[in-house]
This record gives C-alpha cells, sequence and structure tokens, in this order.
C-alpha cells in the first residue's frame, strides 16, 4: 500500500520537522554509565472531533540504559483510563487491539508510536482535544524512572498544506 | 454457525482484498484520466456494492427515520466507523474535509454519509455532537438497530468486529474504505485509507463532474 506508506512518512517527516533535536544520544561519555533511562521526543496527540470521547497520542521512545526495559502503562488527567493499543491493517480491515504487555524497548533502539501502528489511547476523555494545547501524560516503564511529559495536540490531517 | 461465519468474515476479507487492490488499480486509472475524460468510468465494476437496499431503513442523526433509497441524489462519499474510535474515521473524515477544501465550492454538493457500526453507543444524539465539528460540510451520520447495520454493511461488504478490551469496555475492528457513489446510488470509485491527498483530489473531482 503505497498510499499508506507515503502517509507515514509524511507524518514522520511532519514530526521530524517539528522537532529536529530528538534528544537520543548516540554514545555519549556520560550515557555510557547507562543507569536506566527512557528519553521521550517527537510527541503529539491528534486533535479530536467535537464529542470525542476517545484520542490517540504518539511518541518515539528511546531507551537510554544498558539494559532492554518496556513501556508498561501511560496515564493522563486528561481520560479516565490510558491504554498502550496496536492497530495493524489485516485483510483490508483495520484491526485493533490492547498492547497489555506494553512495548519493549531495546538499549538504544528508538521506537516509534506513530500513525497505523503503536498509539496511546486516551479512552474517556474530559474534553475534546484542541489543536493547539498541550496534555501530560505520564508514561511508565519497567526499569526506568516515569516520565511526565505535555503532548502537543495537532490536527490530524497529514499533507494538505 | 461459526464455521459459517468464519467463512463469511473470510468471504468479506477477500472481497475487502479485492477491493483495496481494484481501488488501487482505480487510482492508477484516475490518475491519467481524471483530467482528460472524467466521465469515462474505470473499467472496474463496483455494482456488487449496495444492492438490495433500497427499502432499507436506517435513523439519522437528527432521530428521523431514513429510507436508504431516498438518501440518493447528490454525490455522496459513504463510510462506516463509530466515534469511539481513534484514528481510522478520525482521520478519514479529516482528509476528507481537507480534499473537499482544496476543491472549492463544487465540493459543496457532495455529501458525507457516515454509517455507525457501533449502533449501540453511537445514538443520533452523539452522531450528531460528534459530526458537527465539520461545520459547513453536509455531512450525516446514521444508526439503527445491529440488524438494520449490519444490512446496510454487508450490502456493501464493509466488514466490522467487536474487539473486547480490558473491563468490559470494546473497540470495534472494521474495513476503512470510502465509497464514492453517484446521483443515483451507484458506487463508482473507492477512496483507500492512506491515500496521498491529491489522488483523494482527483477521486472526488472525478466524481463531483460526473454529476454535471
Amino acid at each position: 500500500m503505497m498510499g499508506w506508506r507515503a502517509a507515514l512518512a509524511a507524518v514522520a517527516v511532519l514530526a521530524g520537522c517539528s522537532q529536529p533535536q530528538s534528544g537520543a544520544p548516540e554514545t555519549a561519555p556520560e550515557a555510557a554509565v547507562a543507569a536506566p533511562s527512557v528519553a521521550v521526543s517527537e510527541a503529539w496527540a491528534a486533535a479530536t472531533p467535537n464529542a470525542a470521547q476517545v484520542a490517540a497520542g504518539y511518541a518515539t521512545l528511546t531507551n537510554n540504559g544498558a539494559a532492554e526495559d518496556r513501556l508498561v502503562s501511560a496515564a493522563s488527567p486528561r481520560a479516565a483510563r490510558v491504554e498502550i493499543h496496536e492497530m495493524a491493517m489485516e485483510g483490508g480491515m483495520m484491526n485493533m487491539r490492547a498492547v497489555p504487555d506494553g512495548v519493549a524497548l531495546a538499549p538504544g533502539a528508538p521506537v516509534s508510536l506513530a500513525p497505523g501502528g503503536l498509539h496511546i489511547m486516551f479512552m474517556d476523555i474530559t474534553a475534546p482535544f484542541v489543536d493547539g494545547e498541550t496534555v501530560p501524560v505520564t508514561l511508565t516503564f519497567t526499569n526506568a524512572p516515569p516520565v511526565t511529559i505535555d503532548f502537543p495536540v495537532r490536527p490530524r490531517t497529514v499533507g494538505a498544506h | 454457525m461459526n464455521r459459517w461465519m468464519l467463512s463469511r468474515r473470510l468471504l468479506w476479507a477477500t472481497v475487502a482484498v479485492a477491493g483495496l487492490g481494484l481501488a488501487a488499480l482505480a487510482w492508477r486509472a484516475n490518475t491519467v484520466e481524471a483530467r482528460t475524460e472524467p466521465a469515462a468510468a474505470p473499467a472496474q465494476n463496483y455494482e456488487m456494492f449496495g444492492q438490495g437496499l433500497a427499502e432499507a431503513t436506517l435513523v439519522d442523526q437528527t432521530g428521523a427515520q431514513v429510507r436508504w433509497g431516498d438518501l440518493n441524489g447528490p454525490p455522496r462519499a459513504l463510510f462506516f466507523g463509530f466515534t469511539r474510535c481513534p484514528e481510522i474515521c478520525p482521520t478519514t473524515l479529516a482528509d476528507l474535509d481537507s480534499a473537499l477544501d482544496q476543491i472549492g465550492p463544487d465540493a459543496a454538493r457532495l455529501r458525507i454519509d457516515f454509517v455507525t457500526i457501533d449502533p449501540a453507543r453511537d445514538t443520533p444524539e452523539t452522531l450528531s455532537a460528534y459530526l458537527g465539528s465539520f461545520a459547513g460540510r453536509d455531512i450525516r451520520g446514521y444508526t439503527g438497530s445491529e440488524a438494520q447495520i449490519a444490512q446496510i454493511a454487508n450490502a456493501y461488504r464493509a466488514a466490522y468486529r467487536r474487539e473486547e478490551l480490558d473491563g468490559g469496555d470494546y473497540t470495534m475492528n472494521h474495513t476503512t474504505m470510502v465509497y464514492l457513489i453517484d446521483g443515483e446510488g451507484r458506487v463508482v470509485d473507492l477512496l483507500s485509507y492512506g491515500a496521498p491527498p491529491d489522488r483523494v483530489v482527483a477521486q472526488l473531482s472525478a466524481l463531483l463532474s460526473r454529476q454535471s
């Protein structure tokens, strides 16, 4: 599916443009100690239609620790529940499922939560997500300390500039 | 019983895959032909979609009962989705909205029909509030009983399935095609999810040209 790939690439480019410094150090001297830590970059959440009860957020996670880590849960004051979901196109059907065991984060390998794949699913949101605002999200990992970060809200439309 | 359900799903999946293949072919055809001869339909045959629904009924977002056959008239973009959909449905609606923006005033003739595949939660009120986001668009939502929704969806070979989540919640898996329908109710093209914006604009423009 060329179109889908192109759309994904466009999203990746957009995300990359907006945050040129992703803060994912390769092997800086201090990183050699490699205490458990996960860097969160390119975080954003999609603006929702009015009266929406769910929303989706995306981010790139880079495990800067020496050992394998895992994104195990997420929470936000803007949603009654936050889950990690994965979607995949299978036989023309878009399937979505919860990822109860979380997302594996190998040391040094960025993992993208991006449209068409993994996403942070906000369920029963307190109010629609509006373009320009930010939504605080706390991500919890097996080893690394939790990270709380503001997800900027952006329109979902790709391309159409 | 189960085997029958399974084979029906398989059939839908097969049809959906075939449909996507046809859509891909249609894209190619459109990029070449759209400007020169929009009225010349691609060789693909979409007659199988939406047959036998003239007397089928649903409830629109105002709570009024509607006959499917009475929806014919304007060119339409038909989509099956649900409002608790995190990504596919809002993206599809946003993409349609932005493509219609690019087309300009002529796009006002097109109606977007959104049929929920989650009628238990998508009441007329829910649909009305949700679709109200797209101000200035002729966009209508439809709900009904499970059986009414299934009748419509089956006729368009749209597949959907409930996926259980923790805590008794659920989400819906579903096919993602948008059916482009002419004034007489015939499906004449399909939009595939994630298609490049210029392609969507070309396909919608071709649909609008057929009408004039």
